[in-house]
């Protein structure tokens, strides 16, 4: 079975920078599993997200997702191959505020193509595919056409769960989705995130600095807290 | 949902600001509309006036003034021409045909024109139209009157109705010939001229109504009937203004010199189309000021805008990373503010577009009531339609400076951003 997420002799610094603000000799993650990165802020765990979704490209190394060695590409096609293998969420503030929350949910599909068919392979329409993510992810239907600002902030994570798993993508990234829930809502959260992730296939990297929540992960990769340190993956 | 939509629905979202903007925009458009409209209307107005008449005489004076007061109805005159000198030039065998006009008097704010049947002969107006009748016809008696449409219309009369001349101008007069009234025998078709707003009589019933009066004041104790009058010599003293129709063009010039050199009396002969275009010359310098403001004020619109759309990027740094999580590119970031940017340009100009056409129908009847001009809901000019192609062109161009910005930002944010 082909990996999630491959990477190499990984560096990244910042221009102007004296330290790599991350390296991470080796990582590997196979398709469906989930890894979970935690360190202190300034450990870099921002700039690997923005790594793996393409956004920012390596000083040094390789970054390879699905096999496709997304660090070489050129911008254009990582934007393309993030809309189309990788469902993001945000800490918070993840939905649009002009959009209901169904609508919300199915803009990943309205802006990618492949994950528009493969949204419709398993339901009858986008309505019917992002009205089973969101009944997965337990918001109850009586919001799914609601404003997103009728939502509490637990609910609003959730549905931005809900977004990122539409269209089956390969790989989910979440960058502290936890840090505005309390204790209650987090395990919950938890709970549903990486129970839908496996059940729909997606591999998972969850990002943290909250280290109780390694036990939900497969993996975990710790960032040393200083710039130049190095990242240490454990299985 | 394409980019248009969520352009829209992220504009919805901030309706207030961008209702307006969008106002700002529309108003700054609506004013540079309306001012070339009332300056297209406002030449088409004078310009369509008088046709066909190839001099225009009166007393010595300024040819604008003599255009004004003679065709116009606006100003009044200074000098007269006396009755032998206008026998003089209508005898020249040169001259085709002769329209007297005698004016100083009023009827309910509108101006009463003595003249002769000459003047429904040869007046015309707009591209060579006659005048013609609604109903009845030319004046026969000395007591008759044929009315401008409008004059009909406003005041209610119809044929075999009588009407009092007042002396002098007023709206309101306490001097009114009111011993020999007229009766209404004809009302002309509507000109959109001054045609329409002026009450026209025989040049006798003009003398007849002034037999008892001396320097514009009725002599106390000395009066005359209108049966009285009827009987004696009406032949005026002088008239204001001639309309002068050449047997040939060619004569027009040479004729021109000869009035403008007559020993008799000091006159002035002017050629309506020549003096048309010293009054475009003169209003050409107050008309290109005001399209030089409107201008201003749409580029002033156009900067509001821009300083709208750059003063809420930072609070939409979210919307932006959310868009880029998405897949989004940087060039889609910069598209986005380009297309709302435009879409304030098409909206701006849609809304700007109706609400300059609310103002004109609404001006139009107050306009062409006060100074004769009729305001027309028509598509801009040619020209005009440039500019404002040019306008959302340049709504969509100014996109590129908030559009950049936020390109930068997104680039910097990634899919970090904070607000």
């Amino acid at each position: 079975m082909a990996d999630a997420l491959s990477i190499e002799s990984l560096a990244f610094r910042w221009p102007g920078q004296q330290y790599d603000t991350l390296s991470i000799d080796r990582l590997q993650l196979p398709a469906g599993s989930s890894l979970f990165v935690r360190g202190p802020s300034g450990s870099g765990k921002s700039t690997l997200l923005n790594l793996l979704a393409g956004v920012l490209v390596p000083t040094q190394g390789l970054i390879q997702v699905l096999d496709q060695p997304l660090s070489q590409q050129p911008g254009k096609v990582r934007d393309r191959f993030r809309a189309d293998h990788t469902g993001y969420i945000f800490q918070q503030f993840n939905l649009l505020p002009y959009l209901s929350v169904i609508d919300n949910v199915m803009l990943p599909c309205r802006l990618s193509r492949r994950r528009h068919d493969k949204a419709l392979s398993e339901a009858s329409s986008l309505t019917n595919a992002a009205a089973d993510r969101l009944t997965r992810l337990n918001i109850p239907d009586t919001l799914w056409h609601q404003r997103v600002s009728a939502l509490s902030v637990g609910q609003q994570q959730r549905v931005a769960a809900a977004r990122a798993l539409m269209g089956l993508p390969e790989l989910v990234i979440a960058d502290e989705p936890t840090s505005a829930l309390d204790q209650d809502n987090v395990d919950n959260f938890m709970d549903v995130l990486t129970g839908q992730c496996q059940a729909l296939g997606s591999a998972l990297v969850f990002v943290s600095h909250d280290r109780h929540l390694a036990r939900w992960f497969d993996q975990e990769l710790e960032l040393a807290p200083e710039a130049h340190a190095q990242g240490e993956a454990m299985a | 949902m394409n980019w248009i939509r969520l352009a829209l629905a992220s504009l919805w979202n901030r309706r207030t600001t961008a209702l307006l903007t969008l106002g700002m925009v529309a108003l700054s458009l609506s004013l540079l509309l309306t001012v070339d409209r009332v300056r297209e209307d406002t030449r088409a107005s004078f310009s369509n006036t008088l046709s066909g008449t190839d001099l225009i005489v009166g007393g010595r004076t300024g040819s604008l003034n003599l255009l004004l007061y003679s065709v116009f109805r606006i100003g009044n005159a200074t000098n007269n021409i006396s009755w032998e000198s206008y026998s003089d030039l209508r005898r020249n065998s040169a001259v085709d045909w002769t329209v007297p006009l005698s004016l100083g008097d009023s009827h309910r704010g509108y101006r009463v024109i003595g003249t002769t049947t000459d003047y429904f002969d040869h007046y015309q107006y707009g591209r060579s139209q006659a005048l013609s009748f609604q109903s009845g016809q030319p004046f026969n008696d000395v007591y008759d009157v044929v009315l401008g449409a409008e004059v009909a219309e406003v005041l209610e009369y119809q044929l075999g109705d009588e009407l009092v001349v007042a002396h002098g101008l007023g709206t309101t007069s306490f001097e009114n010939h009111d011993d020999k009234p007229f009766t209404v025998v004809g009302i002309l078709n509507a000109t959109g001229t001054p045609v329409d707003r002026s009450v026209h009589v025989p040049l006798e019933g003009i003398t007849a109504m002034h037999v008892d009066w001396q320097q514009g004041i009725k002599l106390p104790g000395f009066e005359i009937s209108a049966d009285e009058a009827r009987e004696m010599d009406l032949t005026p003293d002088s008239v204001t203004a001639v309309l002068v129709g050449m047997k040939s063009r060619v004569q027009t010039f040479s004729f021109q010199r000869l009035i403008n050199q007559y020993r008799a009396e000091p006159l002035s002969a002017i050629i309506p189309g020549a003096t048309l275009q010293e009054l475009w010359q003169l209003i050409g310098i107050a008309e290109n000021a005001l399209i030089a403001v409107s201008f201003m004020v749409v580029v002033t619109g156009l900067l509001g805008m821009v300083t709208v759309i750059l003063a809420g990027l930072n609070e939409r740094r979210r919307e932006m990373a959310i868009l880029r999580a998405l897949g989004a590119r940087p060039g889609h970031i910069l598209g986005l503010l380009m297309l709302e940017s435009g879409l304030y340009g098409v909206a701006g100009l849609l809304a700007g577009l109706l609400l300059h056409w609310g103002v004109i129908a609404l001006a139009s009847i107050w306009v062409q009531g006060t100074y004769g001009i009729q305001l027309t809901l028509a598509l801009p000019s040619p020209t005009l339609l440039v500019v404002l192609a040019g306008f959302v062109g340049l709504a969509f161009l100014v996109g590129l400076l908030p559009g950049w910005k936020a390109y930068r930002q997104s680039l910097s944010d990634g899919l970090t951003a904070t607000t």
